[in-house]
């Protein structure tokens, strides 16, 4: 059900833990300018948009209604729940709550026609466009010969298909690759018996495959590149020994081989790092860079390398 | 010479403990009786700052200083923050909000937050919370503040040198923009 825009919308809770109703009572403080717009929290009985647990009975109840748009908070490894408007998975991300908050008042005829799109050039690059991408987080649907095999969702954080052949070769190969934008309502219906994860620790899992046997950022060893954002380290499994490789990525722009020199890690090691972090749209060639657009320290405090080679040594051996 | 890292976060967040993994001597504490155990059940917190000091060598010291938690003292951040060479945010995963905290320390910077080479650590993380890390990695985004979010624990004090690391290459990034 899709909620009357003209009158006041408001947000309930149904079988929800407290920390989660924490989430999206956060996310309606902290973006309220991305929001297309801030609800009150009210009582379930009152409220038009209700985030249920569906396995709790105040969820099922929520999902029996038909005059509130209900948006299902559920495990990955529970199968989609069919009653509910939307869904996501937990944990809950802010920015998936953001999405579908947003999504609220997209009705079926405002949602996109599906437009199928030919593109050639190698699988893991459309890949990193769509998980780029910050303006269009509508899943895509990866099709081959008119199957599709594929489905893409950059908002929920979830890969779903034929996982299996999402492999080095696959990913590698010089193909033409047809793909469309569906609404995450279509998208949860595509290939729903098939195998699903969360895309941003596959991404990861693909570099850590791929090893240092590709650059997927290209092969000019003259281009420069930049990490755009921090990698979430709690899932890349990439902990200290890259730490200070992004910190020095972050804030320079370096060619592959300078960028080896620099952090003092193996070219394979280097490449998990780069290709993971292309493949999740984190690092950029410095031409994609927007230069100031974001806050980065400008003052070094009066400190030189010397100080800093003297207080890392210090704190290593004290 | 001196240089300084600050050490923030709320009532809780394990600053003191963090300053005594890493300082040379025993670090100087202020701790009194918690009067404010509605910020905080624990007993005794900090009224002025805790530092403990590195002696680098060459007459050069590096200070590391954890600010007062209360909210009441946050007219003294930004002053503690002047010449710093980085922050670090320990925000306690537990409490009720722990990006409105976030927010708050960042706002009561100021200026500093843009212009101080900082990190986040995620102190007290468990299952439940683990959403908290790209939670907050969004929140920044969302502030244009490029900082780095790590889960630690600050009773261990590898993972305390993580957080001084990440500073140090922070710095150094800067230095080597700058050569």
């Amino acid at each position: 059900m899709y909620p009357d825009t003209e009158s006041n919308q408001s947000i309930g809770f149904a079988g929800l833990a407290s920390h989660e109703k924490n989430t999206i009572e956060c996310v309606q403080r902290i973006y309220p300018h991305r929001l297309s717009s801030v609800r009150d929290i009210a009582e379930p009985h009152a409220a038009s948009i209700i985030f249920a647990d569906p396995q709790t009975s105040e969820g099922q109840a929520a999902l029996l209604r038909s005059d509130v748009y209900v948006i299902a908070i559920q495990d990955r490894r529970q199968p989609m729940e069919q009653g509910a408007d939307d869904v996501l998975y937990r944990p809950l991300r802010p920015r998936a709550v953001l999405d579908s908050l947003n999504r609220v008042e997209q009705r079926p005829s405002a949602a996109l026609t599906p437009k199928l799109v030919s593109e050639s050039g190698e699988l893991h690059q459309i890949l990193r466009n769509v998980i780029a991408d910050d303006s269009n987080r509508q899943p895509i649907v990866l099709s081959e010969q008119g199957q599709p095999w594929l489905v893409v969702d950059p908002a929920r954080d979830r890969i779903r298909g034929h996982l299996e052949h999402l492999n080095e070769e696959r990913l590698l190969t010089r193909d033409r690759h047809v793909f469309n934008r569906v609404t995450p309502e279509e998208a949860s219906r595509i290939l729903e018996s098939e195998q699903e994860a969360p895309l941003y620790r596959t991404m990861w899992k693909l570099a850590y495959e791929l090893g240092g046997r590709a650059r997927l950022f290209g092969n000019d060893h003259t281009a420069l590149i930049k990490f755009e954002r921090w990698p979430n380290f709690s899932e890349t499994r990439v902990a200290g020994k890259f730490l200070r490789a992004v910190s020095l990525i972050r804030h320079n722009s370096f060619t592959v081989s300078d960028a080896r020199m620099k952090t003092g890690l193996s070219e394979p090691a280097l490449l998990v790092l780069l290709n993971g972090s292309w493949l999740t749209g984190e690092l950029c060639l410095d031409s994609e860079t927007e230069r100031g657009a974001s806050k980065v320290p400008s003052k070094p405090g009066g400190v030189n390398s010397s100080v800093l080679a003297r207080i890392r040594s210090r704190l290593s051996g004290a | 010479m001196e240089y300084k890292i600050l050490i923030t976060g709320t009532m809780g967040a394990g600053k003191t403990t963090a300053i005594q993994q890493v300082s040379d001597s025993p670090a100087v504490l202020t701790d009194v009786h918690n009067t404010r155990q509605d910020e905080s059940a624990k007993p005794t917190t900090t009224a002025a700052f805790d530092f403990g000091e590195l002696d680098l060598g060459e007459g050069d010291c590096l200070r590391i200083y954890g600010t007062p938690g209360q909210e009441r003292f946050s007219f003294m951040w930004p002053i503690l923050a002047r010449g710093a060479i980085g922050i670090i945010y320990l925000v306690d995963a537990t409490r009720e909000s722990p990006i409105d905290d976030l927010d708050s320390f960042i706002k009561a910077f100021g200026e500093s937050s843009g212009t101080i080479p900082s990190v986040v650590g995620l102190n007290k993380c468990n299952d439940e919370s683990s959403y908290l890390a790209p939670a907050i990695q969004d929140y920044l985004d969302s502030k244009g503040l490029q900082w780095p979010v790590l889960l630690t624990d600050v009773r261990e004090r590898s993972e305390v040198l993580e957080l001084f690391e990440i500073l140090i290459s922070l710095n150094e990034a800067l230095v080597m923009e700058q050569a």
